[in-house]
């Protein structure tokens, strides 16, 4: 059995200084419930974003990914595979006011206060104005009674490039404290 | 900027093994992303237990296709699943653990599991404890890791 021993790697500088190919952008932790989370100005200097999450929401209801405020019905489109824990389900989108990066409810106070969903998005080519965007999710909790884990592809028809991504609830739903939203830039 | 993600640890395998055990993990990150490309003894599921838990307090949910239909299963376990150790043919797996180190939720594991060979899976998995994760036990359901299997644990940054 090998036993590997992190304390020593990270305390001798094994990782590398500031900069990379793979970096922080901003982090933002709830500390009050909040119906939105945003990310403006965002630089363009990487080649994609990834958007990594962990929220419980306080009730059922939609989420979206919006960026560059295109809101209005029919900016995206999306596509969908959800697996619930005994079916798996595929639908799509062409007119709703944002990218339905989940594909079902997160996570909500009936589920427990403790149980978070998991989200790991993809925006790539955000910077590029030759093309439309397209996003990417892995997605899903595991709690009996609202099992959901998905794959979801978004496509913004705008050529803009991105400089500002939001989530938000689509009505009722609010996002609860200690909900966690942390954008990264790919070189 | 700081830099986003830290290469922890990588273990090449020089001969076949039962186990492999990261421990020790600092909690100074946010997620975890563990990358395992195995093969095996025999045909077998990949098992990776946290900080020693022995309890039925993993929970599941999956999505499968093996090329010919889709499926989703869930339940309780008394560790973290989704990927294979097969013989035959070599197995993938990237594990996201997020929230690692946070004390006021129970940790959120998302996985993708695929063998070219057998079926492509996506996993959302809770392991139902607020402790920080400090220790990765990762085995097969039986037999052996075998010699040339990849094991490697980074962090990404707060």
């Amino acid at each position: 059995m090998a036993l590997l021993p992190l304390g020593i790697w990270a305390a001798s500088g094994a990782s590398a200084g500031g900069g990379g190919d793979y970096q922080l952008i901003s982090t933002q932790v709830l500390g009050s419930t909040a119906a939105s989370v945003t990310f403006s100005s965002i630089p363009s200097t990487f080649r994609h974003l990834q958007i990594r999450v962990t929220y419980h929401q306080n009730t059922s209801g939609y989420l979206y990914f919006t960026a560059n405020n295109h809101s209005a019905a029919g900016s995206t489109s999306g596509h969908y595979l959800i697996g619930n824990g005994s079916t798996v389900i595929s639908d799509n989108h062409t007119s709703w006011p944002g990218y339905f990066f989940n594909g079902d409810t997160g996570a909500t106070d009936a589920d427990g206060s403790s149980v978070f969903t998991a989200a790991i998005i993809d925006a790539l080519d955000y910077s590029q104005t030759t093309k439309a965007k397209t996003y990417r999710t892995l997605w899903g909790q595991a709690v009996s009674g609202n099992n959901n884990v998905a794959l979801t592809s978004g496509r913004d028809a705008s050529t803009e490039a991105v400089n500002t991504i939001k989530l938000w609830t689509g009505g009722a739903p609010t996002f609860a404290v200690g909900s966690r939203f942390s954008l990264y830039g790919w070189n | 900027m700081p830099n986003g993600m830290t290469a922890l640890a990588t273990l090449t395998l020089g001969g076949s093994q039962a186990t492999v055990t990261f421990s020790s993990i600092v909690g100074t990150y946010r997620d975890l992303m563990l990358i395992i490309q195995d093969t095996g003894s025999g045909t077998e599921g990949l098992r990776i237990r946290i900080n020693g838990d022995t309890g039925s307090n993993y929970s599941y949910v999956l999505m499968a296709g093996d090329g010919s239909s889709a499926s989703s299963g869930s339940g309780s376990m008394t560790e973290l699943i989704g990927g294979l150790v097969y013989s035959a043919s070599i197995s993938n797996s990237i594990y996201h653990f997020m929230d690692y180190s946070a004390t006021d939720k129970h940790k959120t594991v998302l996985s993708r599991n695929n063998n070219a060979s057998v079926n492509t899976v996506a996993t959302a998995q809770r392991w139902a404890s607020t402790a920080a994760i400090t220790t990765l036990l990762v085995y097969p359901t039986a037999g052996t890791f075998a010699a040339g299997s990849i094991f490697t644990l980074y962090g990404v940054s707060a």
